[in-house]
């Protein structure tokens, strides 16, 4: 096929050919480099709220790269400075702590860059966390397991210094032929008051009650547990649980055959069942009291068959 | 012992022969006074050596398989600082650490058993070591703890590594006890009770104990016979050697007996007051106080947690007498009981054994070897090596070497290995075809629960993960977990669980708990970059291959039959063939003929088209209860051979039911891999003659 075209026609095509090139090139001048974008970090450590006496936040830089910068500063105290070929950000505790208590109120930034494979640095967008103005309380006390499901060896209640990293155990079981122990709580927020109910193989299933570093033994099977502000009062549940497992999705479940209320009493040693949270045709459970103690606030529902687990999720 | 190896002429020698020895009293006092010269020691012949050293390589690696030691009992580790700073605030924390790492080489074979292998000969070495200036003893002797510790290596469930480091510390505590040993008596008991502590930190209280009796044995030694420390001494030697050895140069040159006034000149010992003479033994005794001290300061060390790694049974006696061996070694050597009978006290050993009669020699060695050869057959565990086996074989989804090792099996297999086997034969497409060539017992579960203990954790999550019960495999997985601890084979099969519940994150960390696993990290590596790049693992063949059999529908209780599982299973996928054969399985088992012939109709449906063996066996006896004359159900019909092998059995039954004490066994020859049999007795254990097996359809 023979393609004949006018000559005019050549000469338009051409001035369009130049004048693209020339926009395009133009348009290659001109490009501004893309904004940069936020570090993705694990934990997503990203505008958060940080406590100015709070251990520091290690993180990993989840970006491909040779090399990795970070710095940490803010309007006061000295900045952080550290780089390595590893993502993984282990901030000093001390220079981490002098610049939260310098910045109290204020903010601190992380700047992170990163050494692409090419070779060049790559800066991200810096992430702004705030510095509360207030302390945190010092320590926390939790349960720590394995993801257990029938049987369990080692367990322990421990408490873990915020600032720290530190771990002490306040109880494990391998101190009492490793029972069970949990349902521990404070009254209110205080260390010096506590009760913890263990389960023993030859000891039967007491309370502890710790009261300034003094612990006693209380035959008392409590469960789900609140103080009273005054701390003369404990509530406490009496629950018959049994395990029980599904065949799809989370496997593990509870069913709480029968659950009853009673209020301990620290000074005479005895429980109470008042039948307004004892009723025996109704589970009651999880308690705690009002703020003021006026008011003892409790789930409670319709007790139920041992079949009918099946209906639940 | 140098001493005593010294170079004697003909004449002498007879000379010797015809004195009568001294009175022990008499020699010990004029060994005491009259020092005799050394002589440099026996020069050692290898080849021996190295030839047992192989022999045991080869009995860890053949025999006892390294790898099944390392499945069964191999204890946890892992490469991290974390792991590390666990064991450092304890005592024997350091020992345990090594011990595990040492341990992780079972993973290989050829490795583990070099590494065992060569615990043992410097165990032997040590030994030697402890003994040699100690007196004279049988060469046999310093071999009995290696040997000890080659019988513990075959009983699967002992803590190998870590008492065989232990033991090597303490023996080599012992002999650089004997070598180093300051003058300042304040010195001396200080460094000693220095040791001590420095060895219950490192290796924990049992060691250190050892420790502190063979130093204690030791002194008294050296109280009761102050020559022996002339020996000890290495300086001394070292001292003496060029001259010592320009001496006997001169005496071979000249084959004549070495002047008296050429010996060195006697080592002058401090004499030592009588009273004083026990302090020594005494301090070093009461280095058991820092022993029961460091165990007071460590509440959680008990007795029962000290002597617990021991085991029961045979392994226990085994520990204990591989701890108690040396220091009776060490005692009877120094008080010469049973030492090797003297021809003249200056004969050498080397001597001794060329002046033994060629054959009477190996008479004596070959009775030894097949001593140690009848010890350690004695002491393996026969009966354990192939439970272990067959659930080493199944985790590596080597499904014929299951059946091979089940067939060496010598008493009825626990359920774990029963889930094992009956999970090889699904594979090996004989479910159906063989169950009962293999030990069943009526009244056991296809798919147990823990109430037939928590052996069965690890297999049944691993047939439920196959058959599509995905929960239930990883409440199963987390009970073994808490049960045997972080295992390789456990963190792999809870990232598989997690990978297949859609949990990619919670698999991921599994699997860098694998990775710091030595000898897993490659592979758990490449399934965490197989996870990035696909979180449903789709490519993977041992995920893609479940994924469409999973449960999909919820059923929930504390413990659910056996039977509601495998129809659940059938309700989500018509067409998972494992759950239809294990079924099928689930009524021969139970006897239950009805509702396994109604299973007839859906043989087709996957594609099972000539009808099991048992199925078959099921039929026939099932159509004769009914007194039919029919060979033929929903289209299925028995094979001539079964009816008539079951025309057999009804003959023999008949023919042997006067004698019904030792029916089964007579009636097992022929007929105990059949149904008839198993419902007959209530067991099987196979049959004696080779069973009809056919492969998969």
């Amino acid at each position: 096929m023979n393609l004949r075209l006018h000559p005019n026609t050549c000469r338009i095509a051409l001035g369009c050919l130049l004048a693209s090139l020339h926009v395009a090139s133009a348009a290659a001048d001109t490009a501004a480099p893309s904004p940069p974008r936020m570090p993705r970090l694990a934990p997503d450590y990203t505008d958060i709220v940080l406590p100015p006496n709070i251990a520091p936040m290690n993180f990993i830089i989840q970006e491909d790269g040779a090399r990795f910068r970070t710095r940490l500063s803010g309007p006061a105290g000295s900045p952080i400075d550290l780089a390595g070929r590893s993502p993984r950000v282990a901030i000093p505790i001390r220079p981490w702590n002098d610049l939260l208590r310098a910045n109290v109120g204020s903010h601190i930034l992380i700047e992170i860059a990163v050494l692409s494979r090419e070779g060049e640095w790559f800066e991200f967008q810096a992430v702004t966390n705030r510095v509360a103005p207030d302390e945190l309380d010092g320590h926390l006390v939790y349960r720590r397991l394995l993801p257990l499901y029938n049987i369990y060896r080692t367990m322990g209640i421990y408490q873990r210094d915020l600032e720290t990293f530190k771990e002490t155990p306040v109880l494990e079981n391998t101190r009492f032929g490793r029972g069970c122990l949990n349902c521990h709580t404070f009254l209110q927020h205080s260390p010096d008051h506590m009760a913890l109910h263990i389960r023993t193989q030859d000891s039967g299933n007491p309370m502890l009650l710790i009261a300034s570093n003094q612990v006693a033994t209380v035959a008392k099977t409590s469960g789900y547990m609140s103080w009273h502000p005054s701390g003369r009062l404990l509530a406490a549940s009496a629950n018959k649980l049994s395990l029980f497992f599904h065949t799809k999705g989370e496997t593990r479940d509870v069913f709480d055959a029968d659950s009853d209320l009673g209020i301990y009493r620290v000074d005479s040693n005895t429980v109470v069942s008042p039948p307004a949270i004892a009723r025996p045709d109704r589970l009651e459970t999880w308690p705690c009291w009002a703020p003021d103690g006026r008011a003892l606030y409790f789930s409670s529902a319709p007790k139920l068959g041992n079949m009918d687990r099946r209906r639940f999720r | 012992m140098g001493r005593r190896k010294q170079q004697q002429t003909p004449d002498s020698a007879t000379a010797a022969k015809q004195t009568p020895p001294p009175h022990p009293a008499e020699a010990l006092a004029s060994e005491a006074s009259h020092p005799t010269l050394p002589t440099p020691p026996h020069k050692t012949s290898w080849l021996p050596v190295a030839l047992l050293f192989l022999a045991a390589w080869l009995y860890i690696e053949l025999r006892i398989d390294p790898p099944l030691r390392y499945y069964h009992a191999g204890p946890v580790f892992f490469l991290n600082s974390d792991f590390l700073a666990d064991h450092l605030d304890r005592p024997g924390g350091l020992v345990e650490y090594a011990a595990a790492w040492l341990a992780q080489t079972d993973c290989r074979a050829m490795l583990g058993a070099f590494v065992t292998a060569s615990l043992s000969a410097l165990v032997w070495g040590a030994a030697a070591l402890l003994l040699k200036p100690a007196g004279r003893c049988h060469s046999w002797l310093p071999f009995v703890p290696a040997l000890l510790l080659l019988a513990l290596a075959g009983r699967y469930d002992a803590p190998l590594h870590a008492i065989a480091f232990g033991l090597l510390l303490a023996l080599c505590g012992a002999v650089a006890w004997q070598v180093w040993r300051p003058v300042p008596s304040g010195l001396r008991w200080g460094s000693f009770w220095l040791a001590v502590a420095a060895l219950f930190y490192v290796a924990g209280p049992i060691p250190s104990l050892l420790f502190v009796l063979l130093g204690t044995l030791w002194e008294t030694a050296l109280a009761m016979k102050p020559s022996l420390d002339s020996d000890s001494s290495c300086f001394q030697a070292a001292q003496h050697a060029p001259r010592i050895r320009n001496v006997i140069r001169t005496v071979r040159e000249k084959d004549q007996p070495v002047p008296q006034t050429e010996r060195p000149p006697a080592l002058s010992l401090p004499a030592q007051p009588r009273s004083g003479r026990f302090t020594s033994p005494v301090v070093c005794g009461l280095a058991v106080a820092v022993i029961a001290g460091g165990i007071l300061v460590f509440p959680e060390m008990s007795l029962a947690t000290v002597f617990t790694p021991w085991g029961t049974g045979l392994s226990l006696v085994v520990c204990a007498l591989l701890h108690v061996c040396l220091p009776i070694a060490l005692g009877l050597t120094v008080a010469g009981i049973g030492a090797p009978v003297a021809r003249g006290t200056a004969a050498s050993s080397g001597e001794r054994r060329r002046r033994m009669p060629h054959p009477t020699r190996w008479v004596w060695r070959l009775a030894g070897l097949a001593a140690s050869v009848a010890l350690l057959a004695a002491s393996f565990d026969w009966d354990r090596k192939p439970l272990i086996r067959i659930a080493w074989e199944a985790q590596q989804s080597r499904w014929e070497r299951v059946l091979e090792a089940a067939r060496s099996l010598r008493r009825m297999p626990d359920p774990s290995a029963q889930l094992a086997i009956n999970q090889a034969l699904y594979h090996t497409g004989r479910l159906n075809q063989d169950l009962f060539a293999f030990p069943q017992r009526k009244g056991a579960p296809l798919l147990p629960s823990m109430r037939q203990g928590m052996a069965v954790c690890v297999p049944l999550s691993n047939t439920l993960l196959e058959l599509g019960q995905i929960s239930l495999a990883e409440h199963y997985a987390h009970e073994a977990l808490e049960n045997i601890g972080q295992r390789p084979h456990l963190l792999w099969q809870l990232a598989r669980i997690n990978v297949l519940q859609d949990r990619p994150r919670a698999a991921r960390v599994f699997l860098n708990r694998l990775r710091l696993v030595p000898f897993h990290r490659e592979k758990a590596v490449r399934r965490l970059e197989a996870l990035a790049a696909d979180p449903t693992l789709g490519s993977e063949d041992d995920i893609a291959r479940v994924r469409p059999f999973l449960v999909t529908r919820d059923y929930a209780d504390s413990e659910i039959p056996t039977e509601f599982l495998l129809r659940q299973l059938l309700q989500s996928n018509r067409r998972n063939r494992m759950a239809f054969e294990y079924l099928m399985a689930h009524y021969l088992l139970n006897g239950q003929s009805e509702p396994l012939l109604q299973t007839l109709g859906a043989l087709d449906q996957h594609g099972i088209w000539e009808t099991p063996r048992h199925v078959e066996e099921a039929m026939i006896a099932h159509l004769a209860s009914k007194e039919s004359n029919q060979t033929e159900i929903a289209g299925r019909r028995v094979s001539p051979d079964t009816i008539r092998r079951y025309g057999e059995f009804l003959a023999h039954l008949d023919k042997d039911s006067a004698r019904v004490a030792d029916l089964p066994e007579r009636l097992a020859a022929g007929f105990g891999d059949t149904f008839w049999f198993y419902q007959r007795f209530g067991m099987t254990f196979g049959a004696i003659r080779p069973t009809h097996t056919t492969g998969r359809q």
